[in-house]
């Protein structure tokens, strides 16, 4: 009895992230794959790193999976006149009638879904701020410390062209997110639809919300209980171990990105309606969760090989 | 999973909640993977022991074939049976197998097939049954193998749960007919087949490839002295050969009693005159070569042959005497 319960539970709540998923669609035309990473980030209570050129609805994409859910959503312009303090949060003097008080007015970082717009544009002070905020869970000032909201996602975006006045982010920085998402241009007749969508009737294509905070929290629950086989995890371990051992990696991917590896398939695999890690999972997420973990040595720089082809290698 | 040898399936008995073999201290849903896990693994072993006995019958027939044909000297005809086997058997039935021996070469043979049936048992069995299984079903390999280390780490949680009910329902449309090679099988049922056939000829011709010895027979050896039974004709008479009768003129002498007179004179045999008129009591005696007939076998064609011309001989050779010796025939009858 208790197991036709859990088992209807579980069939509604991946029903509902299907919906989810469908309504994200209604919005956002193709970018499947970029779409479910989202998701799985979100899943696996991880952070995601968007990287396209500018204009291909990377903004509007992560405002949209905010409003399916009844997440609390705001946005981070980066500039590089932006301060920590203005992410954070700060301490102003307000008058009260018992006299003058510090009060901590909370920044945008306090948010479920945080849009980190142009991160490499932020100074590194700022950069390391977010980031600290991010990793920690907590903001202190002023010798408190406030929790952030649960749950807590940073989906921060960059550009890789238009590089001057930027900060590329440190290493250790990257390492911190849970994935890094390639938004690729989209195909001819997807273009078309994306063009006949927002150029016709409403410019805002409505969307209805679907999850709610507590249905995702108990989604992570869920995703961190999916049984993985003991050779798909050695498989993970292995594949991050391998990117230390390379001879076309500098420098690989830490324990986190083994955990990560790990982590996100078991989302993959309940977005996926399916009860069970496969090793389809691992090998679709190792690119995303090791392509900003490695630094590719100048010998496979110079002969033209990209992260993603030093993963794939490394994945036969 | 359905096994054509006994009609069960692990998810079935894992349904009923029958303890298994290898029970969890997990809660029942991890009890009944275990137990589907146990029931897989016990159709592998049917397979692996059928697959083994097929082609432990097949090293059988082939080793006796060879030593049949073989035939090694230092390979007892027969090997006797221990009395403490023979005489409970005996006792039971009320014969005697005091004598009783197992041929040699099949016991030799049959000691082969045993090894190699144990050699292709451990083969099969040596690696993972449980992944053998995944092997030959690839749809329910993947959450198959995760639920098993599921169980093995005592996983409970609800997704494990839902995962091994998952597996539980898989199990029910996956076959462990997959882990027998049916043409595997079927290539060694045809070399018995061959085997038995050859075996069998072998037997009948008795086929010696290598100029072997043929044995001695050794008549007092081979049957006790006290036997007064029927015995074999061309053992007692020696090889057939064609004895014409009657054709060499021998002189013997018989002394005959009665009559009153003593023979003194030499006499020819066969004595048409004698024998034409014989006198009192002194019978005429007649003397054939000796000659024996072997068996028939009507399937013998030059025997039938010869006992048509015969036959033909015989009527030819009738058909004069009756009209020269008819006279002969009634003196005889007279002087009888």
């Amino acid at each position: 009895m208790q197991d036709d319960t859990d088992t209807d539970d579980v069939d509604a709540l991946q029903a509902k992230l299907a919906t989810a998923r469908e309504e994200v669609g209604e919005r956002i035309v193709g970018q499947r794959e970029v779409l479910e990473g989202l998701f799985v980030c979100i899943l696996a209570d991880g952070n995601a790193l968007l990287e396209s050129n500018p204009g291909l609805g990377k903004t509007t994409m992560v405002r949209t999976l905010a409003e399916v859910t009844d997440l609390a959503f705001s946005r981070v312009q980066n500039t590089p006149d932006l301060m920590p303090s203005d992410i954070t949060g700060t301490e102003i003097i307000r008058e009260t009638e018992g006299g003058r008080e510090f009060v901590f007015e909370k920044g945008p970082i306090f948010a479920n879904v945080v849009l980190a717009d142009e991160i490499n544009r932020a100074t590194p002070k700022t950069q390391a701020a977010l980031l600290e905020a991010m990793q920690e869970r907590q903001v202190t000032a002023g010798g408190d410390t406030y929790a952030l909201p649960d749950p807590f996602f940073v989906l921060a975006t960059q550009n890789p062209i238009d590089q001057g006045g930027t900060y590329a982010l440190p290493e250790a920085q990257t390492d911190r997110f849970m994935l890094k998402l390639l938004v690729d241009y989209p195909e001819a007749d997807e273009e078309r639809d994306i063009v006949d969508l927002y150029t016709s009737g409403s410019q805002q294509v409505p969307v209805e919300q679907v999850l709610t905070r507590e249905e995702i929290r108990e989604a992570q629950e869920l995703v961190r209980e999916v049984p993985i086989a003991e050779d798909l995890c050695d498989r993970a371990i292995d594949l991050v171990r391998r990117t230390r051992e390379t001879e076309e990696v500098e420098f690989g991917a830490s324990p986190r990105a083994s955990m990560a590896l790990v982590v996100a398939s078991k989302a993959r695999a309940f977005l996926r309606g399916r009860n069970h890690v496969s090793e389809e999972d691992i090998e679709a997420l190792a690119a995303p969760v090791l392509r900003h973990r490695i630094i590719l040595d100048f010998r496979a720089e110079r002969d033209g090989q990209t992260p993603d082809d030093v993963i794939e290698s490394l994945l036969e | 999973m359905t096994d054509e040898s006994t009609g069960r399936d692990p998810g079935a008995s894992a349904e009923s909640g029958e303890p298994g073999p290898e029970g969890s201290p997990g809660g029942p849903s991890t009890e009944r993977m275990a137990t589907a896990l146990a029931e897989i693994r016990r159709e592998a072993w049917k397979a692996a022991v059928t697959a083994a006995a097929v082609e432990a019958a097949a090293i059988f027939l082939a080793a006796n074939l060879v030593l049949a044909a073989v035939d090694p000297s230092w390979l007892p005809a027969g090997l006797p049976v221990p009395p403490s086997v023979t005489e409970p058997v005996g006792s039971a039935v009320g014969r005697d197998f005091e004598a009783a021996a197992v041929p040699g070469t099949a016991t030799v043979a049959a000691a082969v097939g045993a090894l190699g049936f144990a050699v292709a048992v451990w083969l099969r069995v040596r690696h993972p049954l449980v992944e053998q299984f995944e092997a030959v079903n690839p749809a329910v390999a993947e959450k198959l193998r995760t639920a098993r280390d599921a169980v093995a780490a005592d996983a409970d949680s609800r997704m494990a749960r839902r995962l091994y009910d998952e597996v539980l329902a898989d199990l029910r449309d996956s076959s462990a007919v997959g882990l027998l090679n049916v043409g595997r099988l079927g290539a060694v049922a045809v070399v018995i087949a061959a085997l038995s056939l050859a075996t069998v000829q072998v037997a009948v011709v008795d086929l010696a490839l290598f100029d072997r010895a043929q044995p001695v027979a050794d008549d007092a050896g081979d049957e006790p002295e006290n036997y007064t039974g029927l015995l074999d004709g061309d053992r007692v008479l020696g090889d057939r050969e064609e004895v014409s009768v009657g054709d060499d003129n021998r002189t013997a002498e018989i002394e005959s009693a009665g009559g009153g007179r003593d023979v003194e004179e030499d006499r020819t045999f066969p004595d048409r005159e004698v024998s034409g008129a014989g006198e009192g009591s002194s019978a005429g005696v007649d003397s054939q070569q000796a000659e024996f007939a072997a068996p028939e076998q009507v399937e013998d064609a030059d025997l039938v042959r010869e006992y048509n011309r015969r036959i033909r001989d015989g009527d030819a050779t009738d058909g004069d005497s009756a009209g020269s010796a008819g006279g002969d025939s009634g003196d005889d009858s007279d002087g009888s």
